[in-house]
């Protein structure tokens, strides 16, 4: 005879909790919805619908503006990515392992960066790009964007190492390692979740800013959301939606390669660990 | 190749608590001694010391004779296993256990050797590929304990290594590394809150309360011959009864009026002085008609507890006070509860102590 | 025991080399060149004027002056100001109000295995482009668009939506792009709470909504601030929603200022309302701050002393 199957009891509070969950999440996905089906309107506006069509992923594929726009945006989130983990990863290790007087100023100072309205951040950006002369368009962007993207590395990779705590180290240590060996061979390698999160942040922040980019861009540089921006002040076609599917494909593929390398590579680790 | 180790006159402050507090000790080569104490005497602070990871605010460490003090833990000639064996995550048992051989440049093919040896003796061999998180507790504490053995130091630090471990393994543990350690002949020094295990495995006990060592001495010793009360309570098991010496002598008069009489008193005690008088539950015998033995009480049985090889009886004094009794179970019997009994002891096993507010399981206020 | 004598010496630490935080040099050093400084800059240019039709350069600074600073103070800008923080305001509190039964359902009713996922999801649409997702709200609240039909149908509209390009638009517009902002913090939170904790309320006697008042929210309290400062910071400074869905009338701070400074190359005033909206910010949160202060220190006296 099969036991009885115990179910948590029919709790109406609960249920509507659950309900509004599930209203709000399809509040959030409705214009990403909305997206999807108006690339396939094969209509010359976007947002008058005239017919199912895949013609404007063909555009998009073709459209050089769009794709040198992209390429902006990729080449510079991904240097931006590279400076943010180059300089956190050691602020965040700082932080949690050699504490001291300068820590209280010093995250006081990642929070004005994180809280500052971007605007401001990005119109001080521009005023400073000009004065000393640096015009490079990809190099005002990659810096522009990695502003703000080192203190959230450095936020992320404190939080892993406050949470692992100082023992491990202690042990190479007790094992005859000096201090940059054990930083290699112990403190990085763990620090590596923290590391392909941080990565994933700050690409995703830089590929998807809009202000400072406008602010600090250069003609002939243009980053893809300065490309919509402008696109949609012509009035906006479908290849643009397609390509916003199709970054969005890519994205979530590479989040999901990333999210398994983290489960396999460590103990499972809640969210909140890795936020802190 | 084992090694000698001394402290002296060491103190460890935080802010104003001292942590460790004006410690000096010689620890003999290749014995095995534990420091033990309850949470925050300060053992594994000394522990720290003389392995490097905290730096002594005064004093000077040790080893083998050359002062290592301010030597950072990669120069000594010590190895830990950590209390929650600090194993690295992303290495596997083997790695793991090479780790410290290669910060020594040892080649490759003796390193594999070494490590074999290293795992085989834990008895480990076979699961040299597995990483830590595929090892159970038990399993990572042996793993952890090769790492630190494979250097082959001079002196080993095991903080509270078995507290994580069920009782059973445990007590299976603390025989081979007992057995391991006569085999290796290093230095081994053990910190743990637990005395059954310091006297199970130990050469020689630093009992330590308040940053500093009360006593230091053998198992045997200090079972037998403890220096202070806390040192008697803290070890095994002890009735305390407290009240006043009479004079110089060896008797004291309890809060209640009654006279008994010890056989020793700790030196230095003073005439008249507020004293704890302390006997081993397993020196107090129960009879049914009154005794003639020196020291004898009325009570009534509170409750009888069968602890396998013996019975123990907890006791109600008149004023409420408890005394526990404990005997080999052959020939006794549970007692029913509210059974008036007469407990004796010999004078031979009552030592009075000065007096100290301990925390003991006694510890009902005795009402006047 | 013997007491510490003096001629027991501490022991001196001799530290020599680098300072012991010396990884954390180099990003100090980028922030101060790339953030701070550029900061600076900025106030010094609210003193400056617009430069001549000949003069190279985007600012004058050869005479300093509050002339920028008294424009900015005027009608105009304050107004814009009172109106972002209006829509700033009501977008984050409307933002706690959503969100937050959100971040409860997946903290403390979603089995553990599903919560990964989730929040994930929650993370997955700022992968979209941020612009096209506030243009999809022009699509989806166009006036000859589906929503419209179907609420004109259902007779809840006598006419076509004309909710775009007003303020009603940014402020949902805000509320949409901010809600993640907002649940995650809170669920971090939510989520670190000990369900013994709970358990232990109930079994002492207290039922699920003096539990919430009384052990949940004050331990969620952390995460729900830091959630509240966040968006109502995001919101205030917002360009990109009062653009796409505002139209002329939904104007905010953040557009003010970026039509000041690229579109009527007007670089010192821009940049004395940037500072003014720095100040003003700052004054908002520290007005928030000590009414939090007082109204904690309320609610401990009506509580009244422990015993």
């Amino acid at each position: 005879m099969t036991p009885t199957i115990n179910r948590q009891p029919a709790n109406p509070g609960r249920r509507l909790l659950l309900a509004w969950m599930v209203a709000i999440f399809v509040f959030l996905y409705l214009p990403i919805i909305v997206i999807i089906i108006y690339s396939f309107n094969g209509g010359r506006n976007l947002y008058v619908w005239t017919e199912w069509s895949t013609h404007w992923y063909g555009v998009a594929i073709d459209n050089p503006r769009a794709l040198s726009a992209l390429y902006v945006s990729i080449r510079t989130a991904l240097i931006n990515a590279v400076i943010a983990v180059a300089f956190g990863v050691f602020a965040g290790i700082a932080l949690a392992r050699r504490k001291g007087a300068w820590t209280v100023p010093y995250l006081g100072l990642i929070f004005v960066i994180l809280g500052i309205p971007e605007l401001v951040s990005a119109i001080g950006q521009m005023i400073w790009f000009d004065r000393l002369g640096i015009f490079d368009g990809i190099t005002r962007l990659s810096i522009g964007h990695s502003l703000f993207n080192v203190a959230v590395v450095a936020l992320i990779v404190r939080a892993r190492a406050e949470g692992l705590g100082e023992t491990l180290e202690h042990a190479a240590a007790d094992l005859g390692a000096r201090p940059w060996r054990s930083f290699i061979d112990i403190t990085l390698p763990l620090m590596f979740p923290a590391v392909l999160a941080g990565l994933l942040l700050s690409f995703t922040f830089s590929f998807d800013d809009v202000i400072i980019s406008l602010f600090v861009q250069r003609p002939g540089t243009s980053t893809f959301p300065i490309y919509i921006l402008s696109a949609m002040k012509a009035g906006l076609k479908g290849d643009v939606a397609a390509l916003a599917v199709m970054m969005l494909i890519v994205s979530m593929i590479g989040i999901a390669i990333a999210a398994w390398l983290i489960a396999r590579g460590g103990r499972g680790r809640t969210l909140g660990g890795l936020l802190g | 190749m084992a090694a000698d180790v001394e402290l002296e006159r060491v103190s460890k402050l935080y802010g104003s608590f001292k942590a460790v507090d004006d410690v000096t000790l010689a620890i003999r080569e290749g014995s095995f001694i534990s420091l033990l104490g309850p949470s925050g005497a300060g053992k594994s602070t000394i522990l720290r010391m003389i392995g490097g990871f905290e730096l002594p605010d005064y004093g000077t460490v040790r080893i083998a004779g050359h002062d290592v003090t301010m030597l950072a833990p990669y120069r000594r000639d010590v190895n830990t296993v950590f209390q929650n064996y600090a194993l690295f995550p992303h290495m596997n048992a083997a790695e793991n256990v090479a780790y410290g051989l290669r910060q020594d440049g040892v080649p490759a093919a003796e390193r594999r050797k070494r490590v074999g040896d290293a795992l085989d003796m834990v008895e480990m061999l076979s699961f040299a590929g597995r990483k830590p998180s595929e090892l159970s507790g038990g399993q990572q504490q042996r793993v952890a304990l090769a790492r630190a053995l494979v250097k082959r130091p001079s002196v080993l630090l095991l903080d509270e290594p078995l507290g994580a471990l069920d009782r059973k393994l445990r007590q299976q543990m603390q025989v081979e590394l007992k057995l391991l350690q006569s085999q290796l002949g290093t230095t081994f020094i053990f910190v743990t809150h637990d005395q059954e295990e310091a006297l199970a495995m130990s050469d020689s006990i630093a009992v330590m309360r308040h940053g500093r060592i009360e006593q230091l001495g053998g198992p045997t010793e200090l079972y037998d011959n403890p220096a202070t009360a806390f040192v008697a309570g803290f070890i095994g098991t002890q009735n305390f009864i407290p009240g006043h010496r009479l004079g110089d002598s060896l008797a004291m008069r309890s809060e209640r009026g009654v006279v008994f009489e010890a056989s020793r008193a700790i030196r230095g005690l003073k005439r008249e002085a507020h004293v704890l008088g302390a006997v081993r539950p397993e020196n107090v015998l129960l009879a049914a008609r009154e005794p003639s033995a020196r020291n004898r009480l009325t009570a009534k049985v509170a409750a009888s507890v069968m602890l396998g090889d013996t019975m123990e009886f907890v006791l109600t004094l008149p004023d409420g006070r408890e005394l526990l009794s404990r005997m080999p179970r052959r020939g006794v019997d549970i007692l029913p509860e509210g059974a008036e009994v007469w407990a004796y002891w010999e004078s031979e096993s009552f030592t009075l102590f000065p007096f100290e507010d301990l925390e003991s399981r006694q510890g009902k206020p005795w009402p006047n | 025991m013997a007491e510490l004598t003096a001629d027991t010496v501490p022991i001196r630490i001799h530290r020599r080399g680098m300072p012991r935080w010396t990884m954390a040099w180099p990003a100090l050093a980028w922030w101060t060149v790339f953030f701070i400084v550029p900061l600076l800059w900025i106030v010094v240019y609210s003193f400056g004027s617009r430069p001549g039709a000949e003069a190279p350069g985007p600012v004058a600074l050869e005479t300093l002056s509050f002339d920028n600073y008294r424009q900015a103070l005027s009608e105009i800008f304050f107004r814009v100001f009172q109106i972002t923080m209006r829509t700033a305001g009501l977008g984050t509190i409307l933002c706690a109000l959503f969100g937050f039964p959100v971040a409860y359902a997946i903290a403390m009713h979603v089995p553990a295995r599903w919560r990964s996922i989730l929040v994930f999801l929650l993370i997955v649409p700022y992968w979209t482009s941020f612009l096209l997702r506030t243009f999809a709200w022009r699509i989806i609240l166009a006036p000859q668009g589906t929503l419209s039909d179907v609420l004109q149908a259902l007779g809840i509209l006598s006419r076509p939506l004309l909710i775009l390009d007003s303020n009603a638009a940014v402020q949902l517009g805000i509320v949409y792009n901010y809600l993640p902002v907002m649940i995650l913090p809170i669920y971090v939170a939510l989520e670190r709470i000990d369900t013994s904790l709970i358990r232990a309320s109930m079994d002492l006697g207290a039922g699920p909504l003096r539990t919430f008042l009384q052990v949940t929210l004050p331990l969620a309290m952390p995460g729900l601030l830091g959630g509240l400062v966040l968006t109502f910071i995001l919101a205030a400074g917002d360009y990109v929603v009062p653009t796409i869905l505002g139209g002329t009338k939904g104007l905010m701070v953040g557009n003010l200022i970026a039509t000041q400074i690229l579109a009527s190359q007007n670089l010192p005033l821009g940049s004395a309302m940037a500072v003014m909206l720095i100040g003003l910010l700052a004054g908002v949160l520290i007005l928030a701050g000590f009414v939090l202060f007082v109204l904690q220190r309320l609610l401990k006296l009506a509580r009244g002393a422990p015993l």
